[in-house]
């Protein structure tokens, strides 16, 4: 049952609070969706107001869909209205040609879709016109029949007079071209039909025309159907169980044949495959596979999955074998030129194809990266791995240039211990992995700082125990190292962070 | 009397010299062709029967004290571009017709400027060639060959100095792109490392790790034949041989195998090289020995490592010149004096 009294929900912006939807009542009392709750305030002083929930319209649109299936499958729903969502009402198309009879006639299946709303508790009206812009008109302005008024059905050549008197909101108009027509004194569609076409288009722009058009069918206009995916899913049943490694690969070759083979004519690539054989004693094995860029190729699938294929057990047969790709992905476009483009796709694919077979060895602890620069002082913060087969940095940023950086750097820093030092602060004898070495030239210091954010509680921002003073030293054997100091003064940490290759 | 017996002696040192020449070339590998000229216009014709570094094949940086310089020259040796690309050899003609007219200047240039010729001309001709020619020829790479990638497969702990670090690679040059793997077991980094180069999808695989035996060395290179790469193995020498004497090294069958060690700056004899007394900010010297491989004949140069363009170049002409003038008589005897780093 609704509310009787007004009720709005309400959106925060950085505007303020805005009243984005108003029940029956409200609406009377002159609240309209896009005012600020202050204003709607000024109208009924103690308007009560809940937030909104997106999650929560878009859940009930879902489950709104689903049950309006029943009547046809082509259920699209009222996207711009759904959009802006400052109406408070939206809207449902459904393509029902050709399949009304099933419900005894429109007038029935009107009356059926309208008790199933009110048992499922929305308020709504139904109407049925011959195009989705004289449905949209049809359900809002059509008075209904005589004997019913909630019976709404508008069919054109015959309903032509009816048609004329609809007001011009009906043509699903932006805000700012309805003021303008109504000064103009077209105030019904009749109005507006017997105007010449060409001067429509000079004053009012190529809105009127358009929607005008739409309303009779002279122009198509396409809705957004919610289709169901199709799911990239083969399932193949045998009479005569597989008992035999050999048969159940030639059984899965032959699936992924057809899989392979309807993906390449949508254009779209697997990511991910799973293949399930189901025993005859119920027991499912699944193997899965997974590709780093939009895969086609069957060799290149049944090679990845044949690593994993001698650990399925066939027992006493495998009655039942399901392929399933979870995750595809549309494939770029590939030049079929003799042009020496193809040849670098032709390169990109078999690298992502290596790749793939690379990480489909790898252990737990094993990992195959492209190296990227990030914008840090810090250096083992400065490298970065990213995934190889979708590369998004670069390997070198253009804008940021470096001093010169050790060839091996040792992450984490080992640590070191300083023996003797000169005055000016730079090692002069130490000890690495119980190795003393003597240094015979020093260079520094280059310091780098932290990064403050990472800090924030420190308050002294030039100098913290982070701070960390670079040192290029040479060493007796005549090898550079990258060395570092830390923490306070008197109470320095060394570390070595690096060699240099000269 | 004493002229026959010399005239013997050298028909006997040709004849060895011809057997040295064709001992390798029979064998499969030098497909690819050879690089003749590496480090900044040292000729290896004189050190490798094949005429040259293998372009295609396995060849290997033992890693001792100092992973830092085997890692540059790791990457050298990586990045040094196919004498048979396609792209590359109209140019490299061209830039070797503009280099030899350039040759009195270029006695002036500074042996930073790398020379990485990628010719593919007979042995013949190059012995004829000038042997002063050898401080610098020009810069040839062409600016927009799309070059295959880098794969480097480091196994964890092989080598214990460390990862290698990409951002020290210099930022106005376009090096090919890396992909690194790092990995635990050496079994997966030689799969990866054959699986790869089987492939043809990168250029070069570098890999860090400990020792192989015979079979793997040949797998891979076998690996390399058939995808047309370079792979470049950085292992660590035993304890025995990190100090100049190669003792007890493990046997290989690479094409080369290679030794940098830093130059000793205060060590006995630190007078006669010319050392600087700082860091030099445009390189540092370092010994850089050949000292293995098939059909090779050892040597050892005093090269320059330059940080600005991350290559290695030939330290000073004269003594790139004393060793390329190695005939086979005095192999031994240059080798005894080139060979062992000077230092106590």
């Amino acid at each position: 049952m609704p509310l009787q009294t007004p009720h709005v929900i309400t959106r925060a912006d950085h505007k303020g609070v805005l009243v984005c939807g108003v029940n029956a009542p409200a609406r009377k009392a002159g609240l309209h969706g896009g005012m600020r709750l202050s204003d709607a305030r000024s109208i009924l002083p103690d308007l009560p107001n809940s937030p909104e929930d997106s999650d929560l319209l878009d859940r009930h649109l879902a489950r709104l869909i689903r049950v309006l299936d029943r009547y046809s499958p082509w259920v699209a729903p009222d996207r711009d209205l759904f959009a802006n969502g400052l109406e408070g009402d939206g809207g449902v198309w459904l393509e029902i040609t050709g399949g009304s009879h099933l419900f005894g006639g429109e007038a029935a299946m009107i009356t059926q879709i309208l008790r199933d709303m009110g048992v499922r508790g929305y308020c709504a009206r139904a109407a049925i016109a011959d195009t989705a812009g004289a449905a949209w008109a049809t359900a809002r302005y059509h008075p209904g029949t005589a004997d019913n008024g909630n019976i709404r059905i508008l069919s054109l050549p015959g309903d032509h007079d009816l048609a004329a008197h609809f007001p011009v909101s009906c043509l699903r108009l932006s805000e700012d071209i309805i003021p303008l027509l109504s000064r103009l004194g077209l105030k019904q569609l009749g109005d507006i039909t017997h105007l010449p076409r060409a001067n429509i288009t000079t004053r009012l722009g190529p809105d009127v025309l358009h929607r005008l058009d739409q309303f009779y069918g002279r122009l198509p206009e396409h809705l957004n159907f919610e289709l169901p995916d199709t799911p990239w899913l083969i399932s193949q049943n045998f009479g005569e169980p597989l008992g035999d490694a050999d048969n159940l690969a030639q059984a899965i070759d032959g699936l992924l044949e057809k899989l392979c083979h309807s993906l390449r004519t949508e254009n779209l690539g697997l990511r991910r495959l799973s293949v399930r054989c189901v025993r005859v004693d119920g027991h499912i094995h699944t193997i899965t596979t997974t590709t780093g860029t939009a895969c086609q190729s069957k060799a290149h699938i049944t090679r990845l999955l044949g690593e994993k294929m001698p650990g399925v057990d066939t027992g006493f047969g495998i009655e039942q074998v399901i392929v399933y790709a979870p995750w595809v992905e549309h494939v770029a476009f590939r030049q079929v030129s003799l042009d020496r483009q193809q040849d670098q796709t032709g390169d990109a694919i078999a690298q992502g194809e290596l790749i793939d077979r690379i990480n489909h060895h790898l252990g737990a602890r094993d990992i195959l990266f492209r190296p990227a620069h990030h914008a840090s002082h810090l250096p083992e913060r400065a490298a970065i791995r990213q995934n190889p087969s979708t590369p998004t940095k670069p390997a070198r940023l253009p804008d940021a240039p470096l001093p010169r950086r050790p060839v091996r750097l040792i992450d984490p820093p080992e640590p070191i211990e300083v023996i003797e030092r000169s005055p000016t602060g730079a090692p002069v004898k130490l000890r690495w992995r119980k190795m003393v070495i003597d240094v015979t030239h020093a260079e520094g210091p280059e310091r780098i700082c932290p990064e403050w954010w990472g800090n924030l509680e420190n308050e002294n921002y030039g100098l913290t125990q982070q701070t960390r003073d670079y040192f290029r030293i040479r060493d007796q054997n005549g090898r550079l190292l990258w060395l570092f100091r830390t923490g306070h003064a008197g109470q320095d940490i060394w570390s070595l962070h690096g060699l240099f290759a000269g | 009397m004493s002229d026959r017996r010399l005239h013997q002696a050298r028909t006997a040192l040709a004849r060895a010299e011809q057997q040295w020449k064709s001992q390798v070339s029979g064998a499969s590998g030098a497909t690819g062709g050879v690089i003749p000229r590496v480090f900044g216009g040292l000729d290896l014709s004189g050190h490798i029967s094949i005429g040259g570094l293998a372009s295609v094949g396995l060849h290997e940086v033992m890693c001792g004290h100092d992973d830092g310089a085997a890692s540059l020259l790791a990457w050298y040796l990586a990045v040094l571009p196919q004498p048979n690309d396609r792209m590359n050899t109209g140019f490299a003609q061209s830039a070797r017709q503009s280099a030899a007219q350039q040759i009195p200047s270029s006695q002036h240039l500074s042996p930073s400027t790398t020379a990485m010729t990628a010719t593919e001309t007979e042995t013949k001709t190059k012995t004829k060639m000038e042997t002063a020619t050898v401080a610098a020829m020009a810069t040839v790479m062409p600016p927009d060959i799309p070059t295959k990638p880098v794969f480097w497969i480091r196994q964890r702990r092989a080598l214990d100095q460390g990862g290698f670090y990409p951002l020290c690679l210099p930022q106005y040059r376009s090096d090919p792109d890396a992909l690194m793997l790092t990995v635990d077991q050496q079994q997966t980094a030689l799969w990866a490392c054959e699986e790869v180069a089987r492939s043809g999808q990168v250029g070069t695989v570098l890999i860090e790790t400990t020792d192989y035996d015979l079979t793997t060395a040949r797998r891979l290179q076998l690996a390399c034949e058939s995808g047309e790469s370079r792979i470049i193995v950085m292992r660590p020498a035993p304890r025995s041989c990190t100090f100049g004497h190669h003792r007890g090294l493990p046997p290989s069958s690479a094409w080369t195998r290679w030794q940098i060690s830093p130059d000793i700056p205060n060590s006995k004899d630190a007078q006669t090289h010319a050392t600087p007394s700082y860091i030099d900010p445009t390189g540092n010297y370092h010994h850089l020995s050949l000292i293995g491989g098939r059909g090779v004949r050892p040597g050892s140069w005093k090269v320059k490592t330059d940080a600005a363009t991350f290559s290695i170049s030939v330290a000073d002409p004269l003594e790139n010149r004393l060793s390329r003038t190695t005939t086979a008589a005095t192999a031994t005897k240059q080798h005894a004096h080139a060979g062992s780093p000077p230092h106590g």
